[in-house]
């Protein structure tokens, strides 16, 4: 891990955490989705500032260079990420769904019951003519 | 009291408490619009509601508190109440004291009321309340002010709030959003409740919850919250 790469690692962190705040501000994300990206930065900024916990691990798991266990961190942490989207994005899906069923089908109630309301009308203006009509 | 309040009660899952929480408003604030937000409960919920003619808002999904609540206080908003009051449908706050909280924000010009077990009494000192202590102390150091229960879900807001909770992000019903608000120079009082416990029922929280809710509200109140726009 040259020096060079740990303060891109920490310059790239802090631009994640810059961003992220941006959009924050602009309202365009909310504060409970961004917290994983928060969270993320600091784990960079924390593997640059202490390689220690690199070497630590590539020690471990035989890995050559300190710099490519970041990389396998890294990739690792978004795939986990990636998982709990698709999950998410699950439960969007049936939850849009849903909606458009809920939708349609209070859609058509509606209008059953209007018809339902305009045929008893019909039956009782009817009603009142044949009795007219027998008088 | 010529101000329309609106006491809006979101609810999953509460067939068991439903009709002593609506009773206790019937009876004790009389004088006071409700209006319960069922969040798609699988049980029996919102048949008991419609059966009973409660005042009722039926989500077709899930959305939880905070949703639930917004739709609430999109209602609120629509029909242009003064106050909308955040209230609990399992039982545990009390309806009596409703007609105090708005007199509070009438007497102060408060824009929100936290109807507080602590205003007064001292909060405990155990790891129930590690977290409430936590969050009032973050408040602190960002804002000066205190306040003792920032997690009481009986709050009390003015129609400054209502249209911010009705339509923006991130203006959930949680200590958060008061330390914003606060921060932003809006007025919050408290004042001393009494609350019971859960009596049935399933409380929403666990463990890993607990711990990411922390999470999320210290680094709102700690770092984001003074990145964000005033409203």
């Amino acid at each position: 891990m040259t020096l060079l790469f740990r303060i891109t690692l920490i310059v790239c962190a802090l631009l994640v955490f810059i961003y992220v705040l941006r959009k924050i501000r602009h309202s365009e994300v909310k504060i409970a989705d961004s917290t994983f990206w928060f969270i993320f930065a600091l784990v960079i900024l924390l593997l640059a500032v202490f390689p220690h916990i690199a070497f630590f691990f590539s020690n471990i798991f035989g890995i050559e260079s300190p710099s490519n266990c970041v990389f396998l961190a890294i990739i690792a942490i978004l795939l986990v990420r990636e998982f709990f989207t698709t999950v998410e994005l699950s439960q969007l899906r049936n939850k849009v769904a849903a909606l458009a069923q809920a939708e349609a089908l209070a859609e058509l109630d509606a209008i059953e019951n209007t018809d339902a309301e305009a045929g008893e009308a019909a039956n009782k203006h009817a009603d009142a003519n044949v009795g007219a009509g027998e008088e | 009291m010529n101000k329309r309040v609106l006491a809006v009660i979101p609810a999953y899952n509460e067939e068991e408490n439903i009709v002593s929480t609506i009773e206790d408003l019937r009876k004790n604030a009389p004088d006071i619009d409700y209006v319960i937000v069922n969040d798609g409960s699988k049980d029996s919920t919102a048949a008991i509601c419609r059966e009973r003619g409660y005042h009722l808002i039926s989500l077709p999904v899930n959305l939880g508190l905070a949703g639930a609540f917004q739709t609430g206080m999109k209602y609120a908003y629509a029909h242009g109440y003064d106050y909308a009051i955040q209230f609990d449908a399992d039982g545990q706050h009390s309806a009596a004291y409703i007609d105090d909280m708005v007199e509070v924000a009438e007497e102060t010009g408060a824009n929100v009321v936290v109807g507080s077990r602590f205003a007064d009494c001292k909060k405990p000192f155990s790891a129930r309340m590690a977290g409430s202590a936590l969050i009032t102390a973050m408040i602190f150091v960002t804002t000066r002010k205190r306040i003792e229960d920032p997690t009481s879900g009986m709050r009390l807001f003015d129609s400054k709030m209502i249209p911010l909770f009705a339509n923006e992000l991130d203006f959930g019903p949680e200590p958060d959003t008061i330390s914003l608000l606060m921060r932003h120079g809006y007025k919050v009082e408290e004042m001393q409740v009494e609350m019971r416990e859960r009596t049935a029922g399933e409380s929403y929280l666990n463990f890993t919850k607990s711990v990411s809710y922390m999470l999320r509200i210290s680094l709102s109140i700690l770092i984001v919250q003074w990145f964000r726009r005033r409203k």
